[in-house]
């Protein structure tokens, strides 16, 4: 059934099965695929993407559940806590593979936003459900506190 | 870097491995601290490099920082097993990977200078991770943990043996 969806900031129209995850109507759908696949499961945070300015995980959220809502994704997260977050992130080389980043990238920012001077128990509970395999996470530490700084 | 020797609480230890691979050399520190019912935490982490020449000292701190926690994440955490010949950890709830909240809080890289031929930096850091976070267990508690992984994908301590079968 078509469905209206809100991504970043535009109205698009999806026809995909009900309950399609909304990980898979943002890549196949409509082509942003900046969004990861990783687990499918809530595990890796590849997925992560802004729902009303909260991360989260898109391959376990249903798109039709969505039908209101305000959806960003790695392509259109805009604002003072993202560029702190993507200056940081460049200045400090964080990605290694790059894979999970635009993930790690999603959660660090919604972190920023609701929180600008997190402390380490912070940054530990707002990233812990984003996996790196390269293990990128002292540069993540370092470059969220740095982002922080700057704001 | 690490202050080896130095006096620490009860319940924190030191342990060091080095090794060569890919032309380089590593030498890692891990310092844990390990409460009485076997929860670990990992202060710090200090590894010293020799890449004979360097092009680029911050890749090879990445990849030092990297492939360090990649080590410490496997011992700690990442059994395979197979079962009807096949692999049975299929994704991340089976196949667990430490996390922000597990890593280290700090990490030293010094990078030896040197002119000789460029080494490998990607894998040589793996292999002393283990072996120095065994040693800083030992270090911590006095018991030599012999199974990997030390924690396992369900588990959240050490499996320390208990006063009596000690
Ligand atoms: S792909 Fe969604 S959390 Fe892993
Ligand atoms: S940068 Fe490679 S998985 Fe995170």
């Amino acid at each position: 059934m078509a469905i209206s969806l809100k991504v970043n900031g535009k109205s698009r129209t999806v026809d995909a099965a009900p309950g399609t995850p909304l990980l898979w109507v943002l890549r196949d759908h409509l082509g942003l695929t900046g969004t990861k696949f990783g687990c499918g499961a809530a595990q890796c945070g590849a997925c992560t993407v802004h729902v009303n300015g909260e991360p989260t995980r898109a391959c376990v959220t249903p798109h039709d559940s969505l039908a209101d809502a305000e959806i960003v994704t790695i392509e259109g997260v805009s604002g003072a806590a993202a560029e702190a977050i993507r200056n940081a992130w460049i200045a400090k080389d964080v990605p290694q593979c790059g894979y999970c980043q635009a993930g790690q990238i999603m959660s660090a920012t919604a972190l920023l936003k609701s929180n600008p001077a997190p402390d380490d128990a912070a940054i530990d509970e707002a990233m812990s459900g984003n996996l790196c395999r390269c293990a990128t996470y002292m540069s993540i530490r370092r470059a969220i506190k740095e982002a922080a700084a700057t704001l | 870097m690490a202050k080896w020797g130095r006096k620490l609480p009860k319940g924190r230890g030191l342990g060091i491995a080095a090794h060569r691979s890919f032309l380089s050399y590593v030498a890692t520190v891990v310092e844990v601290a390990v409460s009485a019912d076997g929860t670990l935490t990992i202060p710090g982490v200090w590894v010293a490099v020799d890449a004979g020449t360097v092009i680029n000292p911050r890749h090879v701190r990445a990849q030092m920082e990297g492939g360090t926690i990649y080590g410490l994440s496997n011992a700690l955490y990442g059994a395979i097993t197979a079962k009807d010949g096949a692999v049975v950890q299929d994704n991340f709830p089976s196949w667990r990977l430490m996390r922000m909240g597990e890593a280290p809080r700090a990490f030293e890289v010094e990078i030896v200078a040197s002119d000789a031929p460029p080494g490998g930096v990607g894998e040589p850091p793996t292999p002393p991770a283990a072996p120095a976070l065994a040693n800083a267990i030992f270090a911590a508690t006095g018991h030599r943990l012999r199974t990997l992984p030390f924690i396992g994908a369900d588990g959240s301590k050490l499996a320390l043996p208990t006063k009596q079968s000690a």
